[in-house]
């Protein structure tokens, strides 16, 4: 099964930003960010852990460098979280210090078991899940 | 991909962005139904407003978070 997620446009940039839900205290919610596939972790808002019902604080920390070479605490709690139909567990990050208004899904967990490609041309992401033989 | 899920990729930010930027925004029904920058009540308002309805709710990024995120 794949989806496609049209490019979310932002003046003239074109951006893929799709949709993930993750199980949470409250049931699944639907959780939007940015694809970065140089991140290792997906880094949520604290906020989101508060639509999860989740204390971010909880998670296992760990130092991230981000890409200006400052290192940002990440609370990494391990979540189900889904694309399409099928339930998988990935490990999910949570940071107050990343300085950016917007959530970004890393490799963890959703390159493992997703097969992601990044139209430009059709300005889409398409996503597969992986067959594992 | 849900005919929301294509206004909210094409039409969203330019909507949100200049009023809205480092908030939370929720979108119903091709709408935008509540903001504020605590996404948790932002999610509970627009629930309240939009009973039943389908309900995305995003973080709109500031002009200097697509610099860092690029």
């Amino acid at each position: 099964m794949s989806c496609k997620f049209d490019y979310h446009q932002i003046g003239d940039l074109f951006l893929p930003i799709i949709p993930i839900s993750i199980k949470g205290s409250f049931g699944w919610t639907e959780i939007w960010g940015f694809v970065d596939s140089g991140a290792t972790y997906s880094i949520l808002l604290p906020q989101e852990a508060d639509r999860l019902g989740l204390h971010f604080l909880d998670g296992q920390e760990i130092p991230i460098t981000i890409g200006d070479g400052e290192k940002i605490k990440v609370y990494l709690h391990r979540l189900s979280i889904k694309i399409d139909e099928e339930e998988i567990d990935a490990l999910i990050g949570f940071s107050d210090e990343l300085g950016v208004n917007m959530n970004l899904w890393g490799r963890n967990g959703i390159f493992d078991n997703y097969r992601i490609c990044f139209s430009n041309n059709k300005k889409a992401v398409i996503v597969e899940r992986e067959q594992y033989l | 991909m849900r005919k929301d899920q294509e206004w909210l990729a094409r039409h969203l930010y330019d909507l949100a962005r200049e009023k809205f930027a480092g908030e939370f925004v929720a979108v119903a029904d091709r709408k935008i139904v509540a903001h504020g920058v605590v996404a948790l009540e932002v999610e509970r308002e627009a629930k309240k407003k939009c009973p039943g309805e389908y309900i995305s709710v995003l973080p709109i990024p500031r002009e200097e978070d697509l610099i860092h995120v690029l």
